[in-house]
């Protein structure tokens, strides 16, 4: 089922020198149906030129392993007064339990027998409520979490706990041609391969065979559009599209708060790794892959 | 010649004709007044034995249900004591919870921003894609081999402790399902 959004966007896609204009609603598809409805016309224009001249871009897929936060994100001060006022309006219109009827009863009898209204001999209790609420209060002052909780070094960019509430991405350094290069694992899509068969290959290639990881979906979530540089463009390839997947690191166990990374580095293809935060990312990639990734991330 | 009184039938439809004692159920008024003894007796014997069937099983336990509140906990000696708000309190609450709804709104609205974000990134992949390849992008586009459902576990309140290992394995619910305290008759 295709819903409409409210405007219309015009797209501009430059294809060996010529350009091509298309216009399309935003739509959120799940079928091939309903895109084909609204491009049909258009794509068959670009099938018969791509099949004359075939498209210079370097077809590629990468990996965006998503580290999901581990710890909540703090209350923000409104959000506490907010919660201390639900709290105490809670408080107020409740009514009351056994617990304070019971005290409420033997503070009466209490009064009544040293007043002299009531014998001595009707205390049913040895230790009232109150006493016992008074102990409870006195040793909740008393109390002091002596635990020492664990020391995440923030600092260290191989640690895949580091900044625990954050979202974190994997990114390797590769070469590409004589430079090293920080970027997404990426691989060059292969023949007789799907896109996201050549992501989890990407992903395996630069980290090994024993890293888990639980991609979402066929589609890829991202694009990513870039020229080599002119000494290693070829007659065949200008530049690059590079489709991004997302997958997750899986946290499965209520009480595991940490996770785990296990790699098997082949250095020939990533020279060094780092799992990097959104505003962090911008130290490593470009403005504009970062960018990309930036909003891939939720 | 005296004068007869002549009763003019009105123009009433017969829909329209409302009698009270007219129910088809209802059955015949009083009919239970004049009854022989034996009769009664009789009747009243087998509200006995019906009564005295619905004794002997055991009372069925009624589950636990946070929104129906016992009958003992209506009454009056349960009221806690009012405390009094001055009108500044009053108008401090009703600003604060005004600026609690301005927040929320807002932060559902950028959420579904975020989602449309993602989706519209994800359009704008399939898209360049086709221009590809179409045998790509109808592999895209594929519902097998998906991790449907996907399960995940949220963020934890706070950092482990040093050297703690948690206890193996999930938590098992063990309060009782069903309450004896809302069976009790209410407190006179």
């Amino acid at each position: 089922m295709a819903t409409q959004l409210s405007s219309r966007l015009f797209h501009k896609i430059k294809q060996g020198g010529t350009r091509w204009f298309y216009s399309y609603n935003r739509c959120i598809v799940s079928d091939k149906q309903s895109l084909s409805k609204h491009l049909k016309r258009e794509v068959h224009d670009i099938e018969q030129v791509s099949s004359q001249c075939p498209s210079p871009w370097m077809l590629q897929a990468g990996v965006c392993l998503i580290r999901l936060p581990l710890i909540e994100e703090d209350l923000s001060e409104f959000q506490k007064r907010y919660i201390s006022l639900k709290e105490q309006m809670e408080y107020e219109n409740s009514i009351l339990n056994e617990w304070e009827l019971e005290k409420i009863k033997q503070t009466q009898l209490m009064n009544d027998i040293e007043s002299g209204k009531r014998d001595a001999s009707e205390m049913d209790f040895k230790v009232s409520k109150q006493d016992y609420e008074d102990d409870y209060n006195q040793a909740f002052k008393e109390f002091t979490e002596s635990t020492t909780e664990l020391d995440l070094n923030d600092a260290d960019f191989k640690n895949i706990n580091r900044r625990p509430k954050d979202y974190l991405v994997l990114i390797s350094k590769q070469k590409l041609g004589n430079d090293t290069v920080w970027m997404l694992p990426t691989e060059e899509w292969k023949e007789e391969e799907n896109l996201r068969q050549s992501a989890e290959r990407a992903l395996t290639s630069h980290c090994g065979t024993l890293v888990d990881a639980s991609f979402v979906s066929n589609a890829p979530s991202g694009f990513y559009k870039y020229k080599f540089p002119k000494n290693a463009r070829t007659d065949a390839y200008v530049g690059a599209k590079l489709f991004i997947y997302n997958a997750f690191v899986p946290r499965v166990s209520e009480t595991q708060s940490t996770a785990t990374f296990n790699l098997d580095i082949d250095l020939n293809k990533m020279l060094d790794y780092a799992w990097v935060a959104k505003d962090e990312m911008r130290n490593f990639l470009k403005p504009k892959y970062s960018k990309a990734i930036d909003e891939i991330i939720f | 010649m005296a004068l007869k009184k002549v009763f003019f039938s009105l123009p009433v439809c017969s829909s329209r004709w409302i009698s009270t004692s007219c129910s088809r159920s209802a059955g015949f008024q009083g009919s239970k007044a004049n009854i022989p003894l034996e009769m009664k007796l009789r009747m009243i014997e087998r509200k006995k034995r019906r009564v005295e069937k619905l004794s002997k099983q055991p009372l069925a336990f009624i589950p636990i249900t946070d929104f129906f509140i016992p009958y003992s906990w209506k009454m009056d000696k349960r009221a806690r004591s009012k405390l009094e708000i001055s009108e500044e309190e009053e108008d401090k609450r009703v600003l604060l919870e005004k600026e609690w709804a301005r927040k929320t709104f807002r932060s559902r609205k950028q959420e579904s921003w975020k989602i449309k974000l993602l989706l519209r990134h994800q359009q704008r992949a399939l898209e360049e894609l086709r221009q590809e390849s179409e045998k790509l992008y109808n592999a895209a586009l594929q519902c097998e081999d998906l991790s449907i459902p996907f399960t995940c576990r949220g963020p934890v309140q706070s950092t482990p402790l040093e050297g703690y290992l948690p206890p193996l394995g999930g938590y098992e619910h063990t309060d009782p399902l069903f309450s004896k305290d809302d069976l009790s008759l209410p407190e006179v």
